[in-house]
């Protein structure tokens, strides 16, 4: 079987040249997925050169057709020749077919679908095609504050461990757990919460994060030794993807895009896009044991605590990033660190991986669509992101294909909220 | 069973060769325990399982097995209470001589030789009967040279006679890593089956997670002349395939971690 792949401003046509039976079901199928994870969710098979269609081959139809609509996409056959469209009644699926679309005059092929520029002030989204959309929220900014303040490497003190509730309004990150006591001593890790989502990976030595989803009453909390939150809805969406040299974005071009979309110098931003890859770090051992008079931080000791991801991993899955960015200056006891690669700008960003799904086009809304990530499957990992600027042996940024990028704009406040 | 203590070995010490293959193990195997031993290539594991059975004496440490201090005895006298297979199916046997033969002078290692090959019906039947529990026809097949007969068979034949004595320790280095895989299947369920009916100790060096997780009773992780997990008990019983791979990826990635990155990473934790 020969697939010829032509694209228009409103669709994605698949022209199939030969048998769809069992030996090629297979094979179009990863043609339909791979053009669904492209960003083609309106898909059509021209079936004017197909010459038989087994029932393996139907269900690979039908399985395309599934999973374009679970993006809000759809997929029709159009240009069937007479013994198709029988094969199709006669097992029912003529539902399938689009008879009278392919009878149109089809249109000039466009490559690309023009991505729509509606960008910020000078801004020029360099390196992406972006599609902004307005989430009808209020524009004003969120209060974010800095919960628990542990110092980084310090022992930490138990008391003083704060329960931050998060609600699906929240979005957080940070050092935390659910236990409590001795619990919360020896298994404090990193956690990252967005819409009443959490995903923590407890410093014990486990591979997988745990979570905690929100429903009806329920309410997740965590004791903290340290976070960054900040409550309200979302002011913007930035959909995007490379531009046409290709090349996988980092986190500095994605929180470029999101304070120039909202026009602040402090953000948050929830993004969640295919990666090609993070580098970054995790509790080996829950900082909450550090001792007194201990020196964690030196090498080869900090091995013991925090484990290096040592290559890009998870290229190819989900990533479910929360950043909180700033270039201006932060309150008292607010701490944020430097980006190594832009120095006047402050990061801290933790990063959920889930198994790939594609996501619907468009304006798509924040919390119902992590709830429905969080419902569809486990995280597989979770990392503090870090740049790894090493000259040669660096692993350099996480690097990010395309996705959605949630942003608000935030005003730092001194005060411990919880 | 089996007591090592703060085992090390050294080779070409002083050197620009120098390697540290065992950087003090502490190992204690119970009597009739089977372990598995997992761990990246050159990281000790048959270094360990050579210093056991004494092919050459450690430059520390202590080893007890059942109950004599053995740290001194040279191989051969360890090989009185010590079985071992290898990797290759074609070490351990004579190729030209009968699976009879070979299991007569295999089965008398350490005793005085008797009459030649004359064997006794009494033998031989024994012989049949043990071999027949292989489950491979080769029960029929005692005069055949055993040169003639596939890797599999030989190295069942192998592990067999290893076991014949029933020896206080069984120390297998990769002896299904040669075979192709059906065959590696077999004698791993083979060597199971003989530990558990024989209430063996035994030691066995796997590249195969999926025996490593099959077959024994405890998993033995190395790396770098050390022992870095021992799964045992509960720990053992809910682990799998993918926890080991983890736990593979753990030490790996722990040996990317350098000064370098340490440098690099610590001030992104302001
Ligand atoms: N007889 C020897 N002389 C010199 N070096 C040796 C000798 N035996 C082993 N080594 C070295 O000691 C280290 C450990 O080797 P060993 O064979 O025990 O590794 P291993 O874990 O069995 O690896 P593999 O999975 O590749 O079999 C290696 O660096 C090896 O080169
Ligand atoms: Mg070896």
């Amino acid at each position: 079987m020969k697939l010829t792949t032509t694209a228009y401003p409103d669709r994605l046509e698949i022209k199939a040249e030969g048998r769809l039976d069992a030996a090629w079901a297979e094979h179009f199928l990863e043609a339909t997925r791979r053009a669904v994870r492209e960003g083609h969710h309106q898909l059509r098979l021209d079936a004017s050169g197909l010459e038989y269609l087994s029932s393996a081959g139907i269900r690979s139809l039908l399985q395309t057709h599934r999973e374009a609509a679970a993006v809000q996409g759809s997929f029709k056959i159009i240009r069937a020749a007479d013994f198709i469209v029988q094969t199709l009644r006669m097992s029912g699926f003529d539902s399938l077919l689009a008879l009278d679309e392919g009878a149109v005059a089809t249109d000039n092929p466009a490559p690309k679908a023009p991505a729509k520029h509606a960008k910020a002030g000078g801004w020029t989204a360099p390196g992406m095609d972006v599609e902004i959309h307005p989430l009808g929220g209020a524009s004003a900014p969120l209060r974010a504050a800095n919960l628990g303040r542990w110092q980084t490497w310090s022992r930490v003190n138990l008391a003083a461990c704060r329960e931050l509730e998060l609600g699906a309004e929240r979005t957080a990150l940070g050092i935390g757990t659910p236990g409590q006591g001795d619990d919360l001593a020896a298994h404090l890790g990193d956690f990252l919460s967005v819409g009443g989502c959490t995903a923590y990976l407890p410093g014990d030595g486990s591979e997988a994060p745990d979570y905690l989803v929100g429903t009806g009453q329920f309410v997740p909390k965590l004791r903290v030794a340290d976070a960054l939150h900040a409550t309200g809805p979302f002011s913007h969406v930035v959909r995007f993807q490379p531009d046409d040299s290709g090349s996988a974005l980092n986190i500095e071009q994605l929180l470029d895009a999101a304070f120039a979309t909202t026009g602040a110098r402090s953000v948050a931003a929830v993004i969640l896009a295919e990666i090609d890859g993070l580098v970054g770090m995790a509790w080996a051992k829950s900082p909450g044991l550090i001792a007194a008079d201990s020196k964690p931080a030196e090498f080869p000791a900090v091995r013991e605590w925090l484990s290096f991801s040592g290559e890009r991993v998870h290229g190819g899955d989900l990533a479910l990033v929360v950043a909180f960015a700033t270039t201006e200056a932060l309150p008292q006891g607010v701490s944020i660190p430097a980006l190594p690669s832009r120095k006047d700008w402050r990061v801290h960003a933790h990063a959920a991986v889930f198994p790939f799904r594609p996501l619907p086009n468009g304006p798509i809304e924040m919390a119902p669509t992590v709830q429905q990530l969080f419902a569809g499957a486990a995280p597989q990992a979770l990392l503090h992101l870090v740049e790894d600027d090493r000259p040669a042996l660096g692993l350099g940024h996480s690097a990010f294909i395309r996705g959605a990028c949630w942003c608000a704009p935030i005003q730092f406040t001194s005060e411990e909220l919880s | 069973m089996l007591k090592i203590r703060s085992l090390t070995k050294t080779f070409f010490p002083g050197t620009p060769n120098e390697v540290r293959a065992l950087r003090g193990i502490d190992l204690d195997l119970a009597d009739g325990c089977f372990a598995a031993i997992i761990g990246t290539n050159g990281s000790g594991k048959s270094t360990l399982l050579n210093a056991v059975a004494g092919t050459f004496l450690p430059d520390t440490g202590t080893l007890e097995l059942d109950g004599h201090t053995i740290t001194d005895w040279p191989e051969h006298r360890r090989a009185t209470l010590v079985g071992r297979v290898f990797q290759n199916p074609f070490a351990g046997t004579a190729a030209e001589m009968s699976i009879a033969e070979n299991i007569v002078l295999a089965t008398r290692r350490g005793q005085p030789r008797g009459l030649g090959f004359a064997l006794s019906h009494k033998t031989r039947d024994e012989i049949a009967d043990r071999i027949r529990s292989l489950k491979m026809g080769l029960e029929d097949r005692l005069e055949n040279p055993i040169g003639t007969l596939s890797g599999g068979q030989r190295q069942a034949l192998t592990l067999l006679m290893a076991t014949w004595l029933r020896p206080k320790l069984l120390l297998l280095d990769e002896h299904t890593a040669a075979l192709d895989p059906k065959s590696a299947a077999q004698v791993a369920v083979l060597t199971k089956e003989i530990v558990t009916r024989e209430k063996l100790t035994a030691l066995m060096v796997t590249h195969s997670m999926q025996q490593a997780v099959q077959l024994p009773d405890r998993i033995i992780m190395m790396h770098h002349g050390n022992i870095v997990e021992d799964y045992s008990g509960e720990r053992r019983a809910r682990v799998r395939t993918d926890d080991l791979m983890h736990a593979f990826d753990r030490v790996r990635r722990r040996d990317l971690f350098d000064s370098t990155v340490a440098e690099t990473v610590l001030p992104q934790y302001a």
